[in-house]
């Protein structure tokens, strides 16, 4: 079982050096001087203190969205939503702030629940979709991003645009409103604490909740789940809600920490990194903030290499499409053990009966 | 209103539903014949805009369609073999590894435009090709219906040549009965020696061409260039109509013809003054309604089986 682990994250680590290599040979290509590029890509997020305070910024709202990418596909419910969520989660966030006018002690939890409830109540209509009548979570979620998306867009162009900015952005959210700072000189807030209580908790819920065990047995075999008592079409609903809050809450948190004003007239596509995240994590909560580290490194590397170099900052997508193609590949080769010995069964099977036959022909 | 009506009710307003329609389809129909076979391919999206990009491409650097399209789909036919190693061969899973292709081409597309223009919006700079509109001899001719039907975009009627052909093809031949069977019963297969994942890929590999095609229509024929994320989820949208379609070739051309009637109808009711974003809901809400009515009719048939 250790041995298992430890292979498992060696061919973690495996999967994404080789991804990195990949990617430094295609900026070989593209590049005229590569190595001074690579080398920005590589220290540029350590070289001052403001890229590395970029670099933990950006880690927190991939933690709220890989949290939500895991606890679902702990379930194998590949449900999209939680980028839909976050959208939501950031606008009822603001809106709350722009209108509710309470001590900012009293106010920033309310505000951050009902955030987290708002993400939660976008997650509905796939997740009971899902459970009542099987219907693909996969192309319904995808399609509510779209629809929460253009909401998101009316309601910032119609009614809660500030006229007086000079772009496209909300009225002005309160200063008492914002989460406070932690380490001066950057601008790391208070949603990093957030979102480590965050991950603890859904590190409990996963691993030591009869819920948790119930979501984790619905994953690995919903049948079993379901002879075994498991309310199946429940735990489908549920875990989808609960991913939806979690994004939604990351979204809310994401604006009040790190925004002025709402302006997300396109998705900042979050929650479809936040699926990165949860690969790196192997799904699990507690490896979450490291994988969404490893994707704000990415990122933040990248951005420095296109101010300095050539090199457009897309070189992320590729490094992150990259390493969820040998992550998958590997990761459920070895997950999957005796599935894969029931295959090669198979293929020995269809080989053998191949070879006393002729029946090829009929392809 | 009446103006509305006068939108609606004009051969034009059909006319464009079928060239809306056009790159759903060919998504559609891809979608028809991995799932028939049994993988889940949601690369689709990906695939259609890595085609879309380098039909632009090539044309622009052979000044030649045929290479053009023939190099197109070469790519696209290799990424859904990607897709079949990673799901067939490694065994991963394949919602996962069709958002990866997803990512790399959402992000591959735009760093290859922009190393080949130096703009990440779109192709403006490079002299690419289109595929051309015909006039139908005889077609043309008929009061109403010529209008509709004469002077698309040839993708527009290969599309739904391939749809109608497809139909024979699933079951009438061999290989469409196989590719079937690798979906409902993989077992009876293997106990008649065919190759299930044999089998597999060759569906793959035409849902490969068929995402080519819609990726080349939508840069080359719907529209003049190729633009960073021009697929705007229609790959999605088709996965949809196969579903909506029950994996049929001609259900399939029916619901994405019923997408297209939406994105039409969002375009025509712009005249009323509701606003812009709610009327770019409509396919997204068509498209759940689609699905939904879909899932209650099979689960209805299997409690009644069952």
């Amino acid at each position: 079982m250790v041995a298992n682990k430890l292979k498992k994250n060696i061919t973690l680590i495996l999967s994404v050096a080789l991804a990195l290599l990949i990617s430094f040979i295609i900026i070989f290509f593209v590049s005229d001087e590569p190595l001074y590029a690579i080398k920005a890509f590589i220290v540029g997020p350590f070289s001052t203190s403001r890229r590395l305070g970029n670099l933990i910024e950006k880690t927190i709202p991939l933690i709220f969205t890989g949290l939500a990418a895991s606890i679902m596909f702990q379930a194998k419910q590949f449900s999209l939503i939680a980028d839909g969520s976050f959208v939501i989660g950031g606008l009822a966030g603001t809106i709350l702030a722009l209108n509710l006018r309470l001590s900012p002690i009293a106010t920033i939890p309310i505000i951050l629940v009902l955030s987290a409830i708002a993400g939660g109540l976008c997650a509905v209509i796939p997740a009971y979709l899902k459970s009542r009548w099987d219907t693909n979570e996969f192309v319904v979620s995808m399609m509510m991003n779209s629809i929460l998306q253009l909401f998101a867009a009316y309601v910032l162009l119609n009614i809660i645009r500030d006229p007086e900015s000079g772009f496209v952005a909300s009225f002005l959210i309160p200063d008492q409103y914002h989460l406070s700072i932690l380490f001066s000189g950057t601008r790391i807030h208070f949603g990093l604490i957030i979102a480590m209580i965050v991950t603890i908790l859904a590190y409990i819920l996963i691993y030591k909740t009869k819920l948790g065990y119930s979501i984790r047995m619905v994953g690995f075999n919903p049948n079993f789940a379901f002879y075994s008592g498991v309310k199946l079409s429940l735990i489908i609903f549920i875990v989808q809600i609960i991913g939806g809050s979690i994004s939604g809450l990351g979204g809310a948190v994401e604006i009040l920490g790190m925004y002025d004003r709402f302006q997300w007239q396109t998705s900042p596509g979050l929650g479809f990194d936040g699926m990165t995240v949860a690969i790196l994590a192997s799904n699990n909560p507690i490896f979450v903030p490291i994988g969404a580290l490893f994707i704000a490194y990415i990122r933040t590397g990248a951005d420095v290499m296109a101010r300095t170099s050539q090199v457009p900052n897309e070189m992320v997508y590729i490094i992150q499409g990259l390493v969820m193609i040998f992550v998958t590949a590997n990761l459920l080769v070895n997950l999957f053990k005796d599935r894969k010995i029931r295959c090669k069964m198979d293929t020995r099977l269809t080989n053998s009966v191949s070879k006393g036959g002729s029946h090829d022909t009929a392809i | 209103m009446i103006q509305l009506f006068d939108i609606i009710f004009s051969t034009g307003f059909f006319h464009s539903i079928l060239r809306v329609s056009t790159p759903i389809i060919f998504a559609g129909l891809a979608a028809v014949y991995s799932e028939r076979s049994g993988v889940i391919n949601v690369s689709i999206e990906g695939v259609m805009l890595t085609g879309a990009l380098s039909g632009v491409v090539i044309s622009a650097l052979t000044r030649s369609l045929w290479i053009s399209i023939l190099g197109t789909i070469l790519i696209c036919v290799l990424m859904a073999l990607i897709l079949g190693l990673l799901t067939l061969n490694l065994e991963a899973n394949s919602i996962m590894s069709g958002l990866a292709i997803n990512i790399l081409a959402q992000g591959g597309t735009i760093f290859i435009l922009y190393i080949l223009t130096g703009s990440k919006g779109n192709s403006a700079l490079l002299n690419s090709m289109q595929i051309p509109n015909v006039e139908l001899p005889f077609i043309k001719e008929i009061p109403v219906i010529g209008h509709v039907l004469s002077g698309q975009n040839i993708l527009t009627y290969v599309a739904i040549i391939v749809a109608f052909v497809s139909h024979v093809f699933l079951f009438r031949t061999a290989t469409g009965v196989a590719i079937r069977s690798a979906g409902e019963n993989p077992d009876a297969l293997i106990s008649v020696g065919i190759n299930v994942k044999k089998v597999r890929f060759i569906a793959l590999t035409i849902s490969g061409i068929l995402s080519s095609l819609a990726g080349i229509f939508l840069s080359m024929g719907y529209m003049n260039g190729f633009t960073a994320n021009m697929t705007a989820g229609r790959g999605f949208i088709g996965i949809a109509a196969n579903a909506m379609g029950n994996q049929l070739p001609l259900g399939t051309l029916f619901a994405s013809l019923i997408f297209g009637a939406a994105d039409s109808a969002a375009n025509a009711l712009q005249v009323l003054k509701i606003p812009t974003q709610f009327i770019q809901m409509i396919p997204y809400i068509t498209t759940i309604l689609g699905v939904f009515i879909y899932s209650v009719s099979t689960s209805k048939r299997k409690r009644r089986e069952g």
